[in-house]
């Protein structure tokens, strides 16, 4: 009995009684259908030619507006909550902004699914980065990280648009990446269907030497022009602040919030 | 290059090459919602299975226990569903000998979401909600779209008549622009979770075909599930 406690096995007696009935799976089968489990980039392979998918109305969910600019206190970082597939909403609080390591955070938009994997990818390659280096990963190895995923994925299907801010000594830096490869590093981007919504406001208003609480209220406005006029971009708007030392959420509010005030203000203006 | 996957995929639009289109999925309809609350969490489903116009049963259970504390409910292609709840417990099997204890309700979440994201080219069509109590003893709810993105909520309908269900959870258990605020939503009681995931089951038998006959309802907390049975519409 003590050989049995000391060995553990006492509790392997305990587990549950699985049925008999499940199919029988050879351990090769078993490694080849979890392939992603011991190896992330090793995904099934698609299926020759095209399969037909009228039948199944096949929908995944889709994220929408993000913006990101940098300016003399740091870098901002704004995004939606809302998820869609089709003409649903899905979920109105979605968390579009994700820190990856201790340094760099970036912004989803396209396929959630898609983002969400790669980001957490993207945090175990930099994690293990840390480890091996003995210091963070830059933002732009995390850019030619995903640039790399976009390439081996080349005409699949797959669907994301990605902001990754962060410091380095050298100071800010904000690159986008997305789905067909590109790899930009800039000052101001938007991403997602209601970008050019945004940037109506982001482009015309932005300069480098804006202090914190323009900045912030900038992005706001940009992102508040986005859920009014795109459908597929709405709920909460989060807001995000890159400083060297850390970042911070720095607002989190209902679009609805933001529209009653920027309306407000524009009738004050005029 | 081999440990990135790049040899398994096929060269796309050879010429000279063609493919005889095939046609992969079906949907075998059916509805699920799962409402969580403080200390359980309530999962439901219709259990009619049926294609196109015709209903192959009127007695199909469409949830899957996965431990004593974690329940997935899952609709959609019928095949789909049960080779990923198939693997699913296999998985899991696999957890339990290697180590020792059963895997938690968020363990279980992630996984699923890594194991439908495998087949990113070649989805698992189904709809997917897991619910269970988590590591704090809370009630929880994930929801999945079919590439595996998951999200955790408290409440979620999906399946067929999902996109009929879920506003009706959004006022009756989320109090959607409502203006209360804070202590004035009132707090989900377990009788209330199951009253109102019965109507939604009996409204979306009104008005979804792929939807009726019974329901089956598991009611999870700590001491383990619970289960109950609601006869609906067979038209």
């Amino acid at each position: 009995m003590s050989l049995e406690e000391l060995c553990g096995l006492k509790a392997f007696l305990k587990t549950t009684n699985w049925s008999n009935s499940m199919r029988q799976i050879s351990e090769h089968d078993f490694q080849e259908i979890t392939s992603n489990f011991n190896n992330p980039y090793r995904l099934m392979a698609p299926v020759p030619g095209t399969p037909d998918l009228t039948n199944a109305s096949l929908k995944i969910d889709h994220g929408t507006t993000a913006l990101g600019f940098v300016y003399q206190g740091g870098i901002v970082l704004c995004a939606d909550s809302r998820s869609s597939s089709g003409i649903n909403v899905t979920t109105q609080t979605m968390d579009k902004i994700v820190p990856v390591s201790s340094q760099i955070v970036g912004t989803l938009a396209g396929g959630s699914a898609d983002c969400t994997y790669w980001y957490r990818v993207l945090a175990r390659e930099s994690r293990l980065h840390e480890l091996r280096y003995k210091r963070p990963m830059s933002v732009d190895a995390a850019a030619k990280m995903i640039c790399h995923v976009s390439e081996m994925h080349r005409g699949t299907g797959l669907n994301m648009g990605m902001l990754l801010a962060g410091y380095s000594p050298k100071g800010p830096s904000l690159v986008y990446v997305d789905s067909d490869g590109v790899n930009i590093s800039g000052k101001r981007f938007s991403v997602g269907s209601g970008a050019s919504n945004a940037l109506g406001i982001l482009d015309p208003m932005y300069r480098f030497d804006l202090t914190d609480e323009e900045a912030f209220d900038l992005a706001l406005q940009s992102l508040c022009q986005a859920t009014l006029c795109d459908a597929s971009t709405g709920g909460m708007v989060v807001l995000h602040h890159v400083g060297p030392a850390a970042h911070r959420i720095v607002r989190k509010v209902d679009c609805m919030e933001l529209h009653k005030k920027y309306s407000l203000d524009a009738r004050n203006f005029s | 290059m081999s440990n990135l996957g790049i040899e398994q995929f096929p060269d796309y639009q050879v010429p000279g090459v063609s493919h005889a289109d095939f046609s992969p999925y079906e949907s075998n309809g059916g509805s699920i919602v799962a409402i969580a609350g403080e200390d359980f969490v309530v999962i439901a489903a219709d259990t009619r299975l049926s294609s196109g116009y015709n209903i192959h049963t009127r007695k199909q259970s469409k949830l899957f226990p996965l431990s004593n504390q974690t329940v997935l409910a899952s609709t959609g292609c019928w095949c789909d569903t049960l080779s990923l709840t198939g693997l699913m417990k296999l998985r899991m099997q696999n957890y339990e000998h290697t180590h020792l204890k059963t895997m938690t309700t968020d363990a279980v979440a992630q996984m699923l979401s890594i194991i439908m994201y495998n087949r990113r080219f070649f989805p698992y069509y189904v709809s997917n909600i897991l619910a269970g109590i988590d590591k704090d003893g809370k009630g929880v709810v994930f929801s999945y779209d079919p590439i595996g993105h998951c999200e955790r909520a408290t409440y979620r309908a999906g399946g067929t008549a999902g996109a009929l269900l879920q506003p009706v959870l959004d006022n009756q258990i989320g109090y959607k622009n409502m203006n209360l605020h804070g202590e004035d939503a009132p707090e989900v009681t377990k009788e209330r979770a199951v009253a109102v995931a019965s109507d939604t089951f009996i409204s979306a038998a009104e008005r979804d075909i792929y939807t009726g006959d019974s329901v089956l309802i598991n009611i999870i907390t700590k001491d383990g599930i619970e289960t109950q049975e609601l006869q609906l519409r067979q038209d």
